[in-house]
């Protein structure tokens, strides 16, 4: 990431000082403000959810979801420590319901716990693949553009989006079942 | 559908309150954690934000896009979303104002927003969430995971607009 980062920007840093040196500082700090804007209004969803995944959790409704998807959490990830588990099984089910956002802090969990190690593990990998070639089943923001840009079918691109994440789920699912080594624990 | 989500948190209150869980104090807690993981993660996204902004004023995407146009046109993706493909990776609400272009641009119901709209809707920003995912673990093997990723949304890209070609 450092050598990406640092290397795009320090290209953009000299065109840009050579074009237009007043646009540098300007760029940096409005960057940063709108960062916060979007931090700060995910931060409205954070706390809600995590709220009710806190309430979830004391009921006992998360056992049950973790119950639930337990055999498709046990086909893909293999055997899990139960927290681990349940984590997933939130973000998942938050995927499936079309939140991605609310997701976030469930898979945050369970990585930070997968990775306690040092070392990226295949069911690591495996969980960041699936969530960064998207799990959603139904668009619906891009649905919502659409029909907003007055498409005469807004819906028609829902199959091939859904034919198209199914098919790099599970070619990214491979890879990594490929590339990453089967770890004991 | 815009019941679901009403329905879930009501649900939850109801049984948490049913099952004399302190609903009250789980809200308290949930905040902070909320509020504790924007905190956490602002520094990743502002990163990014920066990052983002500087190629594009700068004009560095442009060049990017324009480099890569010619080996998407070969593997069937249309030359006019090139740059919708490199910046994709990076943001998504830059992706949306890209896609609104595009709408506007070629219209709505034509083959490249149709393919735009898939590209959008089957892939997600793998670079912000590398970022994200990966904050503050120390992982020394991630970028195998990353670039899995990246290819896996490229080949992605060019099955998005084969299938609109035919659904």
């Amino acid at each position: 990431m450092n050598a990406i980062w640092t290397s795009i920007v320090i290209v953009a840093l000299c065109i840009l000082t050579a074009l237009s040196p007043d646009k540098v500082s300007d760029v940096a700090i409005n960057s940063a403000n709108s960062a916060l804007t979007t931090t700060f209004s995910m931060c409205g969803v954070y706390c809600l959810w995590l709220s009710i995944a806190e309430v979830m959790q004391k009921s006992g409704i998360v056992e049950m979801i973790a119950r639930l998807t337990k055999p498709v959490n046990k086909a893909l990830f293999g055997n899990l420590d139960d927290n681990v588990a349940s984590d997933i099984s939130m973000g998942l089910s938050a995927n499936i319901i079309g939140a991605g956002n609310v997701a976030t802090p469930f898979n945050l969990k369970a990585m930070s716990a997968l990775t306690e190690k040092g070392a990226l593990n295949r069911q690591g990998a495996l969980l960041f693949v699936l969530n960064a070639t998207g799990i959603q089943l139904i668009p619906s923001t891009v649905v919502g553009l659409r029909a907003s840009a007055l498409s005469s079918n807004p819906s028609d691109v829902i199959l091939p989006s859904l034919v198209c994440t199914v098919v790099t789920s599970v070619i990214g699912a491979v890879a990594v079942m490929l590339l990453y080594d089967k770890c004991n624990t | 559908m815009q019941y679901l989500i009403p329905a879930i948190i009501l649900l939850t209150v109801a049984v948490g309150a049913a099952r004399r869980v302190n609903v009250y104090n789980c809200f308290l807690q949930g905040t902070k954690n909320g509020l504790s993981l924007c905190v956490t993660l602002f520094p990743y996204i502002a990163t990014m934000f920066v990052l983002i902004n500087f190629m594009e004023v700068s004009g560095v995407g442009d060049v990017l896009s324009k480099w890569i146009a010619p080996l998407l046109s070969w593997t069937g993706i249309p030359v006019e979303l090139a740059r919708l493909v490199v910046i994709r990776p990076f943001t998504a609400s830059g992706s949306l104002a890209l896609l609104n272009d595009i709408y506007a641009t070629y219209g709505t119901d034509s083959y490249i927003a149709r393919s735009a709209s898939v590209i959008m809707g089957s892939s997600e920003t793998v670079f912000y969430l590398s970022a994200v995912y990966f904050h503050g673990t120390k992982v020394k093997n991630s970028a195998k995971a990353v670039a899995i990723a990246l290819l896996t949304t490229m080949l992605g890209c060019v099955l998005s607009c084969l299938l609109c070609r035919f659904m």
